[in-house]
């Protein structure tokens, strides 16, 4: 094996890969990058049985070729590197990498003990704009559950509806909805994306502004975008029917500023942020809004002027799923209903259907 | 009181406890130790063989009798003490009733030997069964001895009941060793089949009599207490909760100076250590309570082993105050002895090879670990605020009962630094001159106790609404138990309904612990509670704490670590989980550079 490549290329084939490579990997061998150089390009892969990523860039091939190196060690080494070309290739037991002055020689290791990435038939695909996903993904995320004994609700819900690409993810406390317009995409899908995935997705979406190609079968999906490849396999089992616990009818509707919301909300968290997560408490009086908490550390109250149909009332909440919402919120105005003291709200935009946030209140002792 | 012994009237007679007052050779101890002490002795002798059964003997240097009186002193009723029953609401001997010489001589043979300052020789009188059998000029210094020998020779039935001479000369000493403890004024020498066995020096210091009794070791172990209050005052020690023994052995509690079994103070006492020693453990402690004369009754049990204190209600409370207040000052970590480096002697090269580079290896992994951690965030080095060294004494303040006086631990804790965490379970907390390794889990599940405890008692839970009911399948038993229990179920904070005849549907959940497997945590619960029903409350919140807490063997980040440091060292008492474990230990920089033989 034997190429030259940038140091730039490589800092970011290196990046990509070590996300799906662990510290700590279950088998030694995943700790190693994979490097294949074929035809005029190399692949680098990371595997951790659970999610896969490869990553390809296009390099000065002079023979073909694959080795594996220590992940760790071979990162280090490019990011120590100056921006001079770098020439890289095998030479009996040794992986040679020189860069302007320096030589490094390196152990590498025979490909066959590498698990080989699942393959992804590409039959059914979606398409959306990496922009638009990393938004849903944000905005959802935080309300995946993290109980494992539900495993399917550890996983988001995509789901596909009418020319709509919806993300939905739910604890046993709030569920977020997000939606988004997608045109052209007549084909129905479902299927639930492990969080942890969906969290290194995140991170791996560096540029906001291309296609994002997302395959997926009964067990497994892979998002192409760029030079990278991300497999994952999915969550198996009927995801719960959300549809079914979003009220319809309410008897108080509120109006808010969602940034004079959020400070509220975070000034009220300063009293609260205490093992005995002290609630939040809204009181909807004529249209004024009254947010009070009583917190071990001391209390604070606050006034904000609102829009209101229908009762007064008074309920109180878990302010840090109120925030996790309101913090999603990318609108100047939210539109909040309430069903009773004891059932959810639900926050939703004025005009139209893009989010909704349901959280379940707190019962508090009188 | 005058010297002169008096036989008492029947009417005041009759208003004494009767019963038995010689049960064992230890009870036969017991009272002629009091009448010593009534005597004013301050030197008290005592031997015995055979677990008392065979011989007893107690001399004192104490004022003596009179020849005269000796024949009353063996009647029924006739005592020294009291003339007439409304003495006994102001009484100050340990004797009052007249019954002790008489009820011993009678079951066994008994020699008076006795002198009083004012005469030039003693007498010796021989009872047997009671019948005064000699009188005769003897040789002594001012004082009292008396003998006990065939104790019970007449009455085989009670012979019987006796155990064997070893446990008769448990029961011998531990009488005497409570005396000992109660009247610090005296020197106490008890001898046991000719070998010495316990001896103080009479000083007036508790501290000194504790050290004859129980040795110098006892020293590391105990916190002094000292406070007075309204209607009482208390003074003596109590042990450190990790000194606590297997059995209630250890615990001697005086009321005026008498050993008195109370068990209502036992329980204000051992409910102060609760959550700090483990179960079927129990507290060390010598306490003199001292409470005005006429709020205590002495008349209430024929052997005087029980007294009975007017506001005791009162007392409860603030005793169990003042333990608990004494055991929060001490706040002192857990310092395991047992953690020693071995180190290697030259002549075991072989070996030394391979210890040297295991040691050197755990130690670079420990310190790549903790660079880890300190790399990701810096902030707590930002962390300045002032520390104040909480003082070292140990002994109650007198007087004040109100909360304020406490220092609080949670502004006592910075500047500190989370050094790292290892083996995914312990947290590293470095203090400048010493570390703390926190147990994560045991923190983490004490924290939570605490404040589900809070809420609890002051009925201010706050209840999560979840999303979809949780169905629990439960037998029909514990369908049954659920039902008794539902108003208890419901303070905690859970809301259910039942759903079918074998389960029931939650609807909402404490909101402390929002984070856990609420199925698991609420089947845990309904075990524990059914297999420990003596404490409800306690086992059903440790039980949700326990399932609610991180587990060991989690990453933590430092955040997290933060977060279980800092609100568990706001607690009364961060150191022990609710089970009496402790949550960290400390080890000081000194140890390490004794272990690195930096200093020597
Ligand atoms: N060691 C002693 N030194 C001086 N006087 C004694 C001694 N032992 C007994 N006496 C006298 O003998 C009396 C009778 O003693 P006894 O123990 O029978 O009764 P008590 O101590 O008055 O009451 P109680 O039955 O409650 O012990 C005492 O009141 C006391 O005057
Ligand atoms: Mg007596």
């Amino acid at each position: 094996m034997n190429f030259i490549c940038t140091r730039k290329k490589l800092q970011e084939a290196v990046n990509s890969v070590s996300k799906a490579i662990s510290n700590n990997p279950i088998m030694p061998v995943l700790g190693n990058i994979y490097i294949k150089v074929k035809d005029s390009q190399i692949i680098f892969r990371g595997y951790d049985l659970e999610i896969g990523i490869e990553h390809v860039e296009d390099a000065e091939v002079k023979e073909e070729g694959e080795v594996l190196v220590n992940s760790r060690l071979f990162s280090d080494i490019v990011r120590s590197l100056g921006e001079e070309e770098v020439e890289i290739f095998t030479e009996e037991n040794k992986l040679v990498i020189i860069s302007g002055n320096a030589i490094f020689n390196i152990r590498w290791l025979d490909t066959a003990a590498f698990p080989k990435l699942p393959d992804v038939e590409k039959d059914n695909k979606v398409t959306i704009k990496t922009e638009y996903l990393k938004n849903m993904i944000r905005n959802t995320i935080f309300s995946v559950s993290t109980n494992e004994q539900r495993l399917i609700l550890t996983g988001a819900l995509f789901e596909s509806e009418e020319n709509c690409f919806k993300m939905i993810t739910l604890d046993s406390f709030r569920m977020s909805i997000r939606k988004e317009y997608i045109l052209g995409n007549e084909e129905l899908f479902k299927f639930v994306i492990p969080g942890k995935t969906l969290n290194e997705l995140l991170k791996l979406i560096t540029n906001d502004d291309e296609e994002i190609r997302i395959y997926y079968e009964s067990t497994q999906v892979m998002f192409e975008f760029g030079n990278c490849k991300f497999i994952s396999k999915l969550l198996q089992g009927d995801y719960f029917n959300y549809k079914a616990i979003i009220p319809k009818e309410f008897i108080t509707k509120i109006e808010v500023n969602v940034n004079e919301f959020r400070e509220i909300i975070e000034r009220n968290m300063l009293v609260s942020d205490d093992g005995r997560k002290a609630p939040l408490i809204l009181e909807i009086n004529e249209n004024i809004l009254t947010a009070n908490t009583q917190g071990e550390a001391g209390n604070v109250t606050e006034t904000l002027y609102i829009k209101k149909e229908g009762k007064d009332m008074r309920i109180g909440f878990n302010a840090k799923y109120l925030l996790d919402a309101i913090k999603s919120i990318n609108e100047e105005k939210v539109r909040i209903s309430f069903m009773g003291e004891t059932n959810a709200c639900i926050l939703t935009p004025q005009n139209s259907d893009e989010f909704l946030y349901l959280i379940l209140p707190v019962r508090i002792a009188s | 009181m005058s010297g002169k012994i008096i036989i008492l009237d029947e009417f005041t007679s009759n208003q004494i406890a009767a019963g038995e007052v010689v049960e064992r050779p230890a009870s036969v101890l017991k009272e002629l130790i009091e009448n010593s002490i009534d005597a004013g002795a301050d030197r008290i002798e005592i031997e015995i063989k055979n677990g008392g059964i065979g011989y007893i003997k107690v001399s004192d240097n104490g004022k003596g009798i009179e020849q005269e009186d000796i024949p009353m002193a063996f009647e029924r009723h006739g005592t020294s003490k009291i003339r007439q029953i409304s003495d006994l609401s102001n009484i100050t001997t340990m004797g009052f009733r007249g019954e002790a010489l008489p009820s011993i001589a009678s079951v066994s043979n008994v020699t008076l030997t006795t002198r009083t300052s004012e005469n030039e020789y003693a007498v010796k009188a021989v009872f047997e069964a009671l019948q005064l059998k000699s009188i005769t000029k003897a040789a002594r210094a001012p004082g009292t001895t008396v003998e006990v020998r065939n104790l019970f020779f007449n009455t085989p039935a009670r012979y019987k009941f006796l155990k064997g001479d070893i446990q008769e000369t448990r029961y011998c000493t531990d009488i005497v060793l409570r005396l000992a403890l109660a009247n610090t004024h005296a020197a106490f020498i008890m001898i046991c089949n000719n070998e010495e066995v316990i001896r103080t020096n009479g000083d007036s210091e508790l501290i000194n009599s504790i050290y004859g009794v129980y040795g110098r070791d006892i020293a590391n172990d105990i916190i002094k207490v000292n406070a007075q209050s309204e209607g009482f005052s208390v003074s003596g020690y109590i042990g450190k909760p990790f000194a606590s023994r297997g059995n209630r052995q250890h615990q001697s509690l005086f009321v005026n100076n008498r050993y008195v079994k109370y068990p209502e103070l036992n329980i204000s006492i051992e409910r102060a250590y609760e959550t700090r020693i483990m179960k079927g453990k129990f507290p060390f402690y010598v306490l003199k309570l001292d409470i005005p004369a006429q709020n205590l009754d002495v008349n209430v049990h024929p052997a005087k082993t029980e007294v009975k204190i007017s506001n005791i209600s009162d007392i409860f409370g603030k005793l169990n105050f003042i333990i608990k207040e004494a055991l929060d000052k001490e706040q002192e970590v857990f310092v395991p002895s047992s953690i020693k480096p071995t180190y290697i002697k030259s002549e075991e090269k072989k070996e030394e090879k391979n210890t040297i580079i295991d040691f050197n290896d755990q130690l670079s992994k420990f310190s790549e670990e903790v660079h880890q951690i300190q790399q990701n965030s810096n902030i707590f080095n930002e962390q300045k605020t002032e520390y104040k060294e909480q003082t070292k004494d140990n002994a109650v303040n007198t007087g004040k009962f109100d909360k304020e006086n406490i220092i609080k631990n949670e502004y006592d804790i910075k500047p500190y630094k989370i050094a790292g965490q290892i083996f995914n379970t312990y947290i590293i907390i470095d203090k400048n001159e010493y570390i703390y390794i926190v147990d994560q889990h045991a923190a983490h599940e004490k924290m939570v106790y605490e404040l589900l405890k809070k809420d609890y008692e002051n009925r201010t839970v706050i209840s999560q609404q979840i999303m979809v009911p949780i169905e629990v399948v439960i037998t029909s038993t514990e369908m049954q138990f659920i039902s008794q229990n539902s108003e208890f179920i419901r303070r905690v904070g859970f809301d259910y309904s039942e759903f079918g005849k074998n389960s029931i549907l939650i609807r909402e959940i404490p909101s402390t612990i929002n984070e856990c497997d609420i199925k698991d945590a609420f089947k845990a619960m309904l075990d524990d509670m059914q297999n420990e029903r003596k404490d409800k409350v306690h086992t059903a919140l440790y039980s949700l704490a326990c399932k609610a807490a991180v587990k060991a063997n989690k990453k933590l980040d430092e955040k997290q670590m933060q977060y279980i440091f800092e609100n568990l060292m706001k607690l009364d008492n961060p150191f022990t989980c609710p089970h009496g474990r402790p949550t960290m230990i400390k080890m000081t920089k000194y140890d390490f550079d004794k272990f690195f033989k930096r200093i020597v």
